[in-house]
C-alpha cells in the first residue's frame, strides 16, 4: 500500500538559531515520535524514520520557515497532524503548518533552490553611517571578488554575485516598544545543487568592512522557496509567501 | 545588569563558543513552573529557588541520572523551583570572565549567586577542582566561612561524598546517600527556616539534625595517636556519626525522572531507566558496591509501563537499562523479551551498559542487537590470575571468561573489551604477567575453535586501570602503588602480551596518584585542591587537561605529604578521616573482608546465597531476608561454577 508524504513547516527563531542542522534533525525525529504519527521506518537492522529536511541552515542563522517531509503509513487529517505536531514540538522549534504532498514530488533538499535572508543591524553598531553608505558598502562586497571558504579541508571560491544576483534592499526601522533603530537588509541567496555560498559566510563578508561581528546582529532566513527559470517562485507549502523580497 | 540583559549577553557569548547549543536550555520537558519563568513570569515570593549542578559540561551533566532525579523531586514540591547548572566549556568561560558575566542557571539564566541553594554532585575525585571553578565563575567565595547571608547554601552530594573532608571548607553541607525519600523534607525544612528569617548559621545547625546531613563547620579534625578523627565541635549538638540515607522504597519510586530531551548530543542520549540499585557482588576494591547497598530491584511490570510511558513522553528511540550490574537483575530475560516485542515494531532499541562474564550476558546482548552490526562487548575480569581474582573477590573463573568470549565470537562479535587493574593488594609480578597469559589463552581458544580468518580478525581491546584504595571499602587501609611501580608493572604487562590481536589502553598512573590522594585525604588536602585549581586544574577531570606538575607543586606549597596519604599501609585499627561517616556497611565487615582478602578467600554474593552480615540492611531498616537469596536459582551459574572450580 502506498505511503503518505506529510510535509510540515517549523521555525527556528531566537535562541533556536544556535541549533545545528544535525541537532534539528534529531529533535524532529523525537518530535515525530512524541506526536505519535504513524511514521514509516526504513528496512534493515537499524531502522530509521523516513524523514527528509530541506537545505541546512548554518548555526547562528534563524529561520521563519523550514520544511521537512515524513512518510506515514496511514492518513491522518492535516488538521489533526498539525495539532499533534504542534503539541509535541520543543519550544525552540515550533511547528507552523502541514499538508500532504504527492509521493513523486522531488526531495525538499533538491527542490528548494533559493532563500531570502534578512539582516537586522542595530543602528548603534553602524554609528553615524547613512543607509546609502551601508548600501554602497554591501554592493561592493556583493559585486566584489570571490570569497574563499574552507570546506572538507579544501579551499573553495565563491563569487558573491553568482549567488546573490540582485542588489540588497535596505530599509531603516524603529522598533515600537523601545524606540531602538535598526537597519534591515534583505537579499535573495541561491542554493544551487552544486554547492551554495553559505548565508553566514556572505553575511560575515558584508559586515566585515563595517567592523561588525556576525554574532552581534540577527540573521534570519525569512523565506525558502523554489525559483523557476522564469523568475517566479513556488513554496513548499501553500500560504508561505511572506517575506520573499528581492523579487 | 537587569536579568534579561544578562541573559542576552550570555547568549551572545555562547553563540561564539564551540558548542552554543549546550547553553540554550528551552528543551522539551522542562518543568512547567520553570517554563513560565522563561516566558517572563516572576518567581513568587517565598519560593525556594535553587539549582543542582554537575561540575562539568552540559554534555556530561545532562547524561547524569542524579541531576534528573534531584530536579524532578524538588520541582514536584510547590514551594521549590530547582534548575540545572553546568560548567560551560573553556572558551565560553574565558569569554564570560572577560565580559564580567557570572555563572547562570540553565533554565532562567539567574546568576547562581542569587539562588537560595546550590546542590553540587561530586561524580569523581578529579572533579573536585571543577567545583571550585563553579564557585568562582558564580562569583561566590570559595570557602563557606566567607559566604555571607545573601549567598546560596552550597550542598554537596553524590558518589564522592563518603569522604567529604578534602572538600569540607568549600561546602556548607553535604547530603550523604540517596535523595528519593529525604530530599523533600530537606527542601521543606529549608523553606521554613528561610521563611522564619533564620540566619545562615541557624539554618545549618537545623539541617545538621536531618538524616544524612553533614555540616562540616560543626566538626573539627583531631589528630589522635592513630590517625585523624573528625568529631563534632563541643556544644554544637551535631551527631558524632552521620548515617547514609537509603531509599527503602526505591522499587516504588519513579523509574523515569522528568522528560527533558536535550537538543545537543550528550554522552548518554537515550532514556535511562534504573532497573535496580546496589550491587552485592562484593568486589573489595569497589566503592559503589559498598555505598549503594543493599540491592533493591524494581518490578518488571512497573518497568515496562514506565519505559513505554517515558518513550512516549520523550520521543527517544533508545532505552538503556542502567544499574551497577544490570545483568544481575533477576527478571532481565523476561523484561527483555517483553520490551523487545513492544519496541522492535516501532524502531526503538534497548541497551545494557555493562555485562557480567557469562554466556547469559552474551545471549542477552545478542537478543538486543538482533542482526545489527556488532560493535563490541565489554567485560571486567579485573585481574589475570585466579589467586588475585579471589583476593579482590571477583567471583569469575577463567573458564567463564573463555566461555564468554567463545559465545561472543560465535554470535558475530569481532571485538571484546576487557577491563583489568594493576597495583591491586598482594599483587606480584606473576599476577601482572597472568593478564598477558590469560589473553594468550583466549587467543589460542579462538584459533583452535574458529575459522582462522575470524580468529585473526578478533580484537581483544584491553583497558588497564591502576588500583586506587577508596574509603568505605575493604581495601581502604591498603597502600597504593607508587607511580614508578605502576609504570614498571605497565612495562611488565606490555612484555607479556600476545604479539598481535590485542590493543592496550592505560588509565594514567599520574591521575591515579592524585585521585588516590583526594580520595583518602583529610581536611588539609583542601588547601592543595585550591592551590591546584589556582594553577589551572579546574577541568583536570576532562580528558587531556590533566597536568601532574600542577598538583605536585600544590602539594609541596601546602606542605602536604601526598605520597604518605597515597602509599602508606594503614593498620585496621587506625582512625580514618572519614570515620564519622557511616554507609551502613559496618567497620567489622570491612575488616573481616580485608582479612579474607589476605587469606585469598572469597565471600559469596548475598543475593545468591546467605547474608554475609555487612550491616547495610540493618542500618537501612530493611529485612536482609528480602535481599539474601533474591536471585537464588536465577542465573546462578556463576556461583555454581565458582564453587565447582574451587572444588
Ligand atoms: S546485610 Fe546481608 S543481605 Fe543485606 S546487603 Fe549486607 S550481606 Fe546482603
Amino acid at each position: 500500500m502506498a505511503n503518505f508524504r506529510l510535509r510540515f513547516s517549523f521555525s527556528e527563531q531566537g535562541r533556536g538559531a544556535l541549533l545545528s542542522h544535525l541537532e534539528v534533525q534529531r529533535a524532529l525525529t523525537r518530535l515525530l515520535r512524541r506526536a505519535e504519527l504513524p511514521f514509516v521506518l526504513t528496512q534493515g537492522f537499524s531502522p530509521r524514520m523516513k524523514l527528509a529536511t530541506g537545505p541546512a541552515l548554518p548555526v547562528g542563522i534563524a529561520s521563519q520557515a523550514e520544511y521537512a517531509d515524513v512518510e506515514l503509513s496511514r492518513f491522518v487529517k492535516p488538521a489533526e497532524a498539525t495539532c499533534r505536531l504542534q503539541s509535541a514540538a520543543p519550544p525552540l522549534l515550533p511547528v507552523l503548518d502541514c499538508a500532504y504532498v504527492r509521493p513523486q514530488e522531488p526531495s525538499l533538499d533538491a527542490w528548494l533552490n533559493a532563500q531570502t535572508i534578512e539582516l537586522r543591524i542595530d543602528q548603534a553598531l553602524l554609528a553615524d553611517r547613512s543607509l546609502e553608505e551601508v548600501c554602497r558598502q554591501f554592493e561592493a562586497v556583493r559585486t566584489g571578488p570571490a570569497l574563499e571558504v574552507e570546506r572538507k579541508g579544501k579551499l573553495r571560491q565563491y563569487i558573491p554575485a553568482d549567488f546573490v544576483p540582485d542588489p540588497l534592499e535596505l530599509s531603516a526601522r524603529t522598533a515600537d516598544s523601545e524606540g531602538e533603530r535598526s537597519v534591515i537588509a534583505r537579499f535573495m541567496l541561491l542554493l544551487p545543487a552544486a554547492g551554495a555560498l553559505r548565508s553566514d559566510v556572505f553575511a560575515a563578508a558584508l559586515l566585515s568592512p563595517l567592523g561588525i561581528d556576525l554574532f552581534d546582529i540577527t540573521v534570519t532566513r525569512i523565506a525558502l522557496f523554489h525559483l523557476n527559470p522564469d523568475g517566479s517562485c513556488q513554496f513548499a507549502l501553500p500560504g508561505r509567501a511572506a517575506g520573499v523580497g528581492s523579487q | 545588569m537587569p536579568a534579561h540583559q544578562l541573559s542576552e549577553q550570555f547568549l551572545r557569548l555562547a553563540a561564539r563558543a564551540q558548542y552554543p547549543s549546550r547553553s540554550l536550555d528551552h528543551e522539551w520537558g522542562v518543568s512547567t513552573a520553570l517554563a513560565e519563568v522563561q516566558e517572563g513570569c516572576e518567581i513568587p515570593p517565598g519560593v525556594l529557588h535553587g539549582a543542582f549542578c554537575y561540575p562539568a559540561s552540559y554534555e556530561l551533566g545532562q547524561s547524569n541520572n542524579a541531576i534528573k532525579i534531584l530536579t524532578a523531586l524538588a520541582n514536584a514540591l510547590p514551594e521549590v523551583l530547582a534548575e540545572r547548572v553546568f560548567l560551560p566549556g573553556d572558551d565560553l568561560r574565558a569569554l564570560m570572565r572577560s565580559d564580567g558575566v557570572p555563572l547562570l542557571t540553565l533554565e532562567t539564566n539567574t546568576p547562581v549567586r542569587e539562588l537560595d541553594f546550590l546542590g553540587v554532585t561530586l561524580p569523581y575525585e578529579l572533579s573536585f577542582p571543577a567545583v571550585l571553578e563553579v564557585l568562582d565563575l558564580a562569583d561566590l567565595p570559595l570557602r563557606a566561612a566567607e559566604r555571607d547571608e545573601s549567598l546560596p547554601l552550597v550542598i554537596g552530594g553524590g558518589p564522592c561524598v563518603y569522604n567529604p573532608e578534602p572538600l569540607a571548607p568549600f561546602f556548607d553541607a553535604f547530603f550523604l546517600g540517596e535523595a528519593e525519600e529525604e530530599l523533600p523534607s530537606l527542601m521543606q525544612r529549608l523553606t521554613e527556616l528561610r521563611g522564619q528569617g533564620a540566619t545562615r548559621a541557624e539554618q545549618l545547625c537545623q539541617l545538621a539534625t536531618l538524616p544524612g546531613m553533614y555540616v562540616p563547620s560543626l566538626y573539627e579534625a583531631v589528630a589522635t595517636g592513630s590517625g585523624t578523627r573528625t568529631v563534632p565541635v563541643a556544644g554544637t549538638g551535631a551527631p558524632p556519626v552521620i548515617e547514609r540515607v537509603v531509599a527503602r522504597s526505591f522499587a516504588d519510586s519513579p523509574a523515569v525522572c522528568g522528560s527533558v530531551v536535550p537538543y545537543s548530543e550528550v554522552i548518554h542520549d537515550r532514556l535511562a531507566v534504573e532497573v535496580q540499585r546496589g550491587c552485592s557482588r562484593g568486589c573489595r576494591f569497589c566503592q559503589a558496591g559498598m555505598t549503594y547497598r543493599p540491592v533493591r530491584q524494581r518490578r518488571p511490570d512497573d518497568l515496562l509501563r514506565e519505559i513505554l510511558a517515558g518513550l512516549k513522553a520523550t520521543g527517544y528511540d533508545e532505552v538503556s537499562l542502567t544499574s551497577l550490574s544490570t545483568t544481575d537483575y533477576a527478571q532481565l530475560p523476561e523484561l527483555l523479551r517483553r520490551l523487545k516485542s513492544r519496541l522492535d515494531p516501532v524502531g526503538v532499541s534497548c541497551s545494557l551498559p555493562s555485562l557480567r562474564i557469562d554466556a547469559f550476558s552474551v545471549e542477552a546482548a545478542r537478543q538486543l542487537s538482533g542482526g545489527a552490526k556488532k560493535s563490541g562487548l565489554t567485560f571486567a575480569p579485573e585481574a589475570g590470575s585466579q589467586r588475585l581474582r579471589d583476593v579482590i573477590n571477583k567471583n569469575v573463573t577463567e573458564q567463564q571468561l573463555l566461555d564468554t568470549v567463545r559465545a561472543a565470537a560465535a554470535n558475530g562479535w569481532r571485538r571484546v573489551k576487557l577491563y583489568f587493574m594493576i597495583g591491586l593488594p598482594t599483587e606480584t609480578d606473576a599476577d601482572v604477567r597472568a593478564i598477558g597469559e590469560l589473553l594468550q589463552r583466549l587467543q589460542e581458544m579462538l584459533f583452535e575453535e574458529f575459522d582462522r580468518s575470524l580468529a585473526r580478525a578478533f580484537t581483544l581491546s584491553v583497558s588497564v586501570a591502576s588500583f586506587i584504595p577508596k574509603p568505605h571499602t575493604p581495601f581502604q587501609w591498603e597502600a597504593q602503588d607508587s607511580r614508578e611501580e605502576l609504570q614498571r608493572k605497565q612495562r611488565l604487562l606490555e612484555d607479556s602480551l600476545p604479539r598481535r590481536g590485542v590493543t592496550l589502553h592505560y588509565h594514567g598512573a599520574d591521575t591515579s596518584f592524585v585521585e588516590g590522594v583526594l580520595a583518602r585525604g583529610d581536611r588539609r588536602v583542601a588547601a592543595a585542591i585550591e592551590a591546584a585549581w589556582r594553577a589551572g586544574a579546574g577541568t583536570d577531570a576532562w580528558e587531556g587537561n590533566f597536568d601532574l606538575t600542577r598538583w605536585e607543586q600544590a602539594f609541596a606549597d601546602c606542605g602536604l605529604d601526598a605520597v604518605n596519604i597515597s602509599q602508606r599501609q594503614r593498620t585496621l585499627d587506625e582512625d580514618l578521616p572519614w570515620g564519622h561517616i557511616s554507609t551502613g556497611v559496618s567497620l567489622e565487615y570491612l575488616r573481616r573482608e580485608a582479612e579474607l582478602a589476605r587469606a585469598e578467600a572469597t565471600t559469596a554474593d548475598c543475593t545468591f546465597e546467605a547474608c554475609s552480615a555487612c550491616g547495610a540492611c540493618q542500618a537501612a531498616g530493611i529485612d536482609p531476608k528480602t535481599v539474601a537469596g533474591l536471585r537464588r536459582g536465577v542465573s546462578g551459574d556463576r556461583q555454581q561454577a565458582r564453587r565447582g572450580s574451587d572444588a
